[in-house]
């Protein structure tokens, strides 16, 4: 079943409790006639079924059954699932980069690997795929068929966005190296740190970037984007390091917590610590999320949100509030089972509902517009009167023309990615208003 | 996942080959590995153990069983609870109440894989093939069997709301259908024209074949003794009754006619063991009379035996569009009171050895469903000479009653040309079979004289 990052990582969310104690139990566990009935089903199935069957085949096929019908995020995880699940949460793997969700109904694109195969060809966030290799599109697992040999390749139907014919792209499979977290200065004194999935060592990277990000910048930062978009989870400790690495812990009332879950059996709480915390003291924070923003991602989300730490701004995102754990059933097949629901700080579940932006950003391509500006000021009228402060014309042209080169990078950044761009201009606006507050406080004084 | 909903087609696609032969498994050899079963426990115990909420031994084991099933082929299933009491019921009655589509899961969408006659969704125009992937607003991905059942199926006068994926259409369409009792009148016939039969078999029921010898019967009597050719639709019939279909067959060509070869259909199961061997063993109705018979996408399992068997004998010309290709048989074994398994166990083959599966039966003379575009201008010059003739009758002798008639019989044909192009051609079709038919017997008479 579902072995593409996002699914797989989605149930990865907490594996690491260990389980290695499971003693095996006698059958006595289950009642005699529902076992009878099953038995009796493989000793028809064995005996008269058209082509002959391995024991294994259906046993892997039931476990299959019973945890495909628990929910959407239960998997039984064996053979190609289980090497590939595996291969992917160490790193690089064969394919095309992207990942996707079901979404009412329809196959969408959630995530595109810069650089990948998918982006070159250009498969955007929210297309939708109608076929793959030229069979209609089943399943979220329909994304199997993307996992391949390099260099071999594979068809891909979408349907754009706004578009109303579908278009079909060839494209071949590639090594993706897809580091989960990346970083850099959007421009001076703001900040970027991207975070695609949450593995082993994902909060630790986490800090070594915002590490970066302050000495490159040199001066204080002023503000820091988090980039959650198409982040399917993962690690659920992970999530909450890094949520107490981004909380400051000094503002924080009297409600400590990052995030609780319950379940039947399955109880925890998980609260923000004073040390080891806090890396973005007194820098606001844009955390940006979409529709393929999911579990670990939504409860980073959540926790900023209710803490009033974060502005949240982009779309809603998908609902994925379940807690998984793996269970090995022997040495080459582990079972994750949905155990728990998480809820953040204030009770919300994030199940279903998602988090709901505080700020919503649509992705809005911006169609560009070639008419050259050509700059008709004052300055361009013959005898005009100069500048009061005693700025002769070759200093305000220079001025003119570093905020001319400024406003090529942000509409080059609203080209490419409208989201962001937004999210920059909300962290410049949050600056404006701090440094308002500071004025008004100082001339308090 | 096997999802089976409408009733009917559940029933009587289990074709009954072995419908008498449900027998207990022999508790005794159970040949599952102990090490596998210990897997398979172990699964279970950690489920109820640890899983978000209880659940019950139950529920896993039948989840289980239908995941072993789901993943063998598309037909077989795991058919529990009630259910197994409609499968009586509706070999019995033959009727039902729903909407009357069988539904089949195509990864995460459903599939219309038949739709009955005269039902809400065929009046709907939903055609076997679409997708359906809301019902009631409800997203059909991963919807229990059980769920679907009711929604589409029960007390009649409910509305259902599908949301529909149609060939051709690259938005979904949504449409409102409301629960009706549906009758199966399995077997229909009619006089097309003077000399010209129809006889449609939907379904392949229990009465099938005194239905069909009864329909021939009457139809040589309205024809007056002058039957110049059948039509025999088996367009959207989704099967039924193996020993049905052959019976029916029979009518058509009998045990004298076939000479050698007497077999209508076999089987083969694992290892390439013959299994059945269904033979034309009676004389038949209707042996001589040219007959067309129309298949289409919708033509599957028992009614694909039908058009295989006349084809393979140049009993018949098949026209239309080839076939779904459902040529496996699926047994049913009981496991315990309450729940049964329907596995695939053989093949079937047309008596010339094709196997039906996937590749369905091809017609002799491809018929695409063609939708005639309404000529006003034709239509109301027609009337117009209608009106003209009328004018004249006053006047004249018998010969315009005559014009009149054929005047008739040319404006029902491009009725029948607007209502069902398949149809409409098949007849002409016929209408050349039988003109060739008439030709040999003069050459025949003529050669003996």
């Amino acid at each position: 079943m579902g072995n593409k990052i996002i699914l797989f990582i989605v149930f990865i969310f907490v594996c690491c409790i260990a389980h290695s104690t499971i003693a095996i139990e006698s059958s006595d566990d289950i009642s005699k006639t529902a076992l009878q009935r099953f038995t009796r089903a493989i000793a028809h199935i064995k005996q008269d079924y058209i082509k002959p069957i391995s024991d294994k085949e259906l046993v892997d096929n039931a476990i299959n059954g019973m945890l495909s019908n628990l929910d959407p995020h239960s998997d039984y995880l064996v053979g190609d699932s289980f090497t590939k699940a595996n291969a992917l949460l160490t790193g690089e793997y064969i394919g095309i980069g992207f990942s996707s969700a079901t979404i009412n109904g329809a196959v969408k694109v959630i995530a595109v690997t810069d650089g990948s195969p998918a982006d070159k060809e250009g498969l955007k966030v929210g297309d939708v795929i109608t076929e793959i290799n030229g069979k209609s599109v089943k399943d979220i697992n329909a994304d199997k068929p993307t996992y391949g040999p390099k260099g071999s390749k594979i068809t891909l139907t979408i349907l754009h966005k706004n578009e109303p014919k579908p278009v079909t792209l060839t494209l071949v499979r590639d090594i993706i190296k897809s580091p989960p977290v990346q970083w850099r200065l959007l421009e001076p004194n703001y900040g970027y740190i991207g975070i695609k999935v949450f593995k082993t060592q994902t909060s630790e990277e986490v800090k070594t970037a915002i590490t970066s990000l302050k000495k490159t910048n040199k001066k204080k930062l002023q503000g820091v984007v988090i980039d959650l978009r198409g982040n399917g989870g993962g690690l659920q400790r992970e999530a909450v390091n890094i949520t107490n690495y981004l909380l400051d812990f000094d503002k924080l009332q009297k409600n400590k917590l990052i995030t609780y879950a319950k379940g039947q059996n399955y109880e925890s709480q998980s609260f923000a610590s004073s040390e080891d915390g806090s890396l973005l003291h007194n820098i606001p924070i844009v955390v940006l999320i979409n529709e393929g923003s999911a579990s670990a991602a939504e409860l980073i989300a959540g926790a900023l949100q209710d803490h009033k730490r974060a502005i949240i701004a982009g779309e809603r995102s998908l609902g994925k509030g379940s807690l998984q754990v793996m269970f090995p059933i022997d040495m080459d097949s582990k079972i994750g089972l949905t155990t728990a629901l998480y809820y953040t700080p204030l009770g919300h579940s994030p199940q279903v509902k998602g988090i709901t932006p505080d700020v919503i950003i649509n992705n809005i391509e911006i169609v560009d517009n070639n008419q050259p500006l050509g700059i008709i000021g004052e300055g361009a009228l013959t005898n005009h009167i100069k500048n009061g402060n005693g700025y002769n014309d070759n200093i305000i042209q220079r001025i003119h023309e570093a905020l001319q080169i400024q406003k090529n990078n942000e509409l080059a950044l609203a080209r490419k990615d409208y989201q962001l761009y937004e999210a920059l201009h909300l962290l410049k606006g949050l600056n404006a208003v701090n440094n308002m507050q500071c004025m008004a406080s100082s001339t308090k004084n | 996942m096997k999802i089976k909903t409408n009733k009917i087609i559940q029933v009587l696609s289990i074709c009954c080959l072995a419908y008498n032969v449900l027998t207990y498994a022999d508790d005794s050899k159970t040949t599952i590995s102990e090490e596998e079963l210990q897997r398979f426990t172990k699964a279970v115990t950690i489920i109820k153990e640890n899983y978000i909420k209880s659940t019950s031994d139950a529920k896993l084991v039948d989840d289980a069983i239908q995941g072993m099933l789901t993943e063998l082929d598309p037909h077989s299933a795991y058919i529990k609870g009630n259910k197994v009491k409609i499968l009586d019921m509706l070999l019995e009655h033959g009727k039902f109440e729903g909407i009357g589509i069988d539904l089949e899961p195509d990864g995460a969408l459903l599939k219309v894989t038949a739709v009955i006659d005269n039902s809400p969704a065929k009046k709907a125009g939903i055609r076997v093939g679409d997708s359906i992937l809301r019902i009631n607003d409800k997203v059909t991905k991963n919807m229990p069997p059980k769920e679907m059942f009711s929604l589409l199926n029960g007390s009649k006068g409910n509305k259902v709301t599908l949301t529909v994926i149609q060939k051709n259409h690259h938005k979904p369409r949504t449409i409102t259908l409301t629960r009706e009792i549906i009758k199966i009148q399995a077997v229909k016939w009619d006089l097309l024209t003077p000399n010209y039969g129809y006889i449609r078999i939907s379904l392949f029921t229990q009465q099938g074949f005194d239905d069909v010898s009864k329909a021939i019967l009457k139809l040589q009597k309205a024809a007056k003794g002058n039957l110049h050719g059948v039509i025999l639709d088996l367009r959207n019939n989704a099967g039924g009754l193996f020993e049905s279909a052959i019976r029916v067959t029979n009518c058509f060509m009998g045990a004298e006619d076939l000479k050698e070869n007497r077999i209508i259909a076999y089987t083969k199961s694992r290892d390439n063991e013959t299994g059945t061997v269904a033979k034309a063993n009676y004389g038949a109705f209707l042996p001589k009379t040219p007959l067309v018979v129309l298949i289409n996408e919708g033509t599957a399992s028992a009614a694909e035996i039908v058009a295989g068997a006349l084809q393979d004998h140049k009993r018949a010309i098949i026209a239309g569009t080839h076939s779904f290709g459902k040529g496996t048989v699926q047994t049913p074994f009981v496991l315990d009171k309450k729940s049964l398994i329907k596995i695939t166990t053989a093949l079937y083959y047309t008596p010339y050895g094709h196997s039906i599966q996937v590749k369905g039966i091809i017609p002799d003379v491809i018929i695409n469903d063609f939708k005639i575009q309404e000529n006003k201008q034709a239509a109301e010059e027609s009337a117009g000479v209608e009106n003209l003739a009328a004018h004249v009758e006053q006047g004249t002798d018998k010969t315009p009653q005559k014009n009149r008639q054929r005047q008739e019989q040319e404006n029902n044909e491009i009725a029948l040309a607007h209502k069902d192009y398949q149809l409409y051609e098949a007849l002409h079709l016929l209408e050349g079979l039988s003109a060739v038919d008439n030709a040999q017997h003069i050459t025949t008479l003529s050669v003996k004289r």
